[in-house]
């Protein structure tokens, strides 16, 4: 199970300055894809693989620099992060995502045969050009299958190849600077992303009879029965990996100023676990700055 | 939480305690967890070692619920619930957060806003 589009800031607490970091980076990421992977590859760009840009970049020390570019998505002139090797193959990184998230889909009979054409061409070039980076996913990948298929005897066990590769990508990309911080750091951040992906589709996986954690564990009538019900463990179950996740960053050491990375990780993921636990409909904040 | 001195001196489980020393890395984990599967009597302190391995796994809510089981079977055990109190804080500290950050708006921006307002310009 890939996961994408969970990973957000808190708007009212983002400074201006931060908010346009991150529009750069999230410009930069989709030049970054086109130059990696092809210009159809564009269109799985995510947040969550741009804040991974932003947070590598600032550990890694590599400085961004910014510069007003066109881009064919846009008519007016925007600020646009310079591509480097980093966002290259992080741009890579995306479309494996995309691409397996894809593959997925359609092994759970659902839709993505028609979309995943369009990260045919860029898989194969991210296969030619990141051989080390694909095995790691696809092996992950193949791991979580597996976990699902043997029917994982908790959410936590559900989650564990999926935290365990981001733990490897960070060890992937960090190389000398990875620590015991990082890698704890990154392990939680998957293990949030996959579990709540696993809540917010409480009802579908249920209705439709598919795999998910929760479902297994629980066996709520829905997601709504899962939280009045067992409300309480699902709150342990976050609340640990958000504790985990702020002594791990306070460990870290950032070469920039860290105040978006605080932003998404302190206040971005703790607001979107509570919007799928009461299940409200996903928030679209649209600054134009 | 599951120190080396609050993993107590139960002659049984020396070896699980020998793999859980200090950091224990992934291979001594398994291994740890090889040692746990092995064994047949299930008491409370195998619950309580059980615990402790999803504890360095980061299975906080699996640790907890083994904990719950070693306290139902030893409630007396002073070791389990020191370790259980402590990961109840865990959350508890998180929650904590969430509250303080979620009452102030605008946290620490006194700064910050006017660094933001003066890039507007």
């Amino acid at each position: 199970m890939t996961v994408l589009g969970y990973v957000k800031y808190d708007l009212p607490n983002l400074c201006v300055k931060d908010l346009q970091l991150y529009r750069a980076m999230y410009c930069g990421l989709c030049k970054g894809i086109a130059k990696s992977c092809g210009q159809r590859a564009r269109m799985g760009l995510t947040y969550d693989v741009t804040f991974l840009s932003v947070f590598l970049h600032n550990i890694l020390g590599i400085d961004v620099k910014i510069e007003r570019q066109g881009c064919i998505a846009h008519v007016k002139k925007r600020s646009i992060a310079l591509t480097d090797e980093l966002t290259e193959e992080l741009g890579a990184l995306n479309t494996l995502l995309v691409y397996y998230k894809l593959t997925d889909d359609i092994a759970d009979g659902g839709k993505g045969r028609g979309k995943r054409v369009f990260f045919k061409k860029g898989f194969r070039r991210a296969k030619k050009k990141y051989p080390a980076l694909v095995k790691l996913v696809s092996d992950y990948m193949a791991e979580q299958e597996k976990a699902e298929k043997s029917g994982a005897s908790s959410p936590e066990m559900a989650a564990d190849p999926s935290a365990c590769m981001m733990q490897a990508l960070s060890d992937h990309f960090l190389k000398e600077k990875a620590s015991k911080a990082t890698r704890s750091l990154f392990y939680e951040f998957g293990k949030w992303v996959y579990l709540i992906d696993a809540l917010d589709d409480y009802d579908k996986d249920k209705k439709k009879r598919e795999y998910n954690p929760f479902v297994l564990t629980y066996g709520s009538e829905s997601r709504k029965a899962l939280m009045e019900e067992h409300g309480e463990e699902i709150s342990f179950l976050f609340d640990t990996s958000f504790y985990a996740m702020r002594e791990s960053l306070e460990e870290i050491p950032f070469s920039f100023n860290r105040d978006l990375s605080d932003n998404v990780i302190l206040r971005g993921l703790p607001l979107e676990t509570a919007r799928v636990m009461r299940g409200e409909p996903i928030r679209v904040e649209n600054v134009k700055i | 939480m599951f120190s080396q001195e609050n993993l107590g001196d139960h002659e049984k489980y020396a070896a699980v305690r020998e793999k859980l020393a200090g950091d224990p890395a992934d291979e001594a984990l398994t291994a740890a967890q090889e040692l746990l599967d092995a064994e047949k009597e299930r008491d409370a302190e195998w619950h309580y070692m059980q615990a402790a391995v999803h504890y360095y796994r980061r299975r906080y809510l699996d640790c907890r619920k083994r904990l719950e089981t070693a306290i139902k079977l030893d409630p007396l055990n002073p070791r389990y619930r020191a370790d259980y109190d402590g990961l109840l804080q865990m959350s508890r500290a998180a929650q904590e957060e969430q509250r303080k950050k979620s009452s102030k708006a605008t946290d620490g921006c006194a700064e910050g806003c006017c660094e933001c307002c003066c890039n507007l310009c």
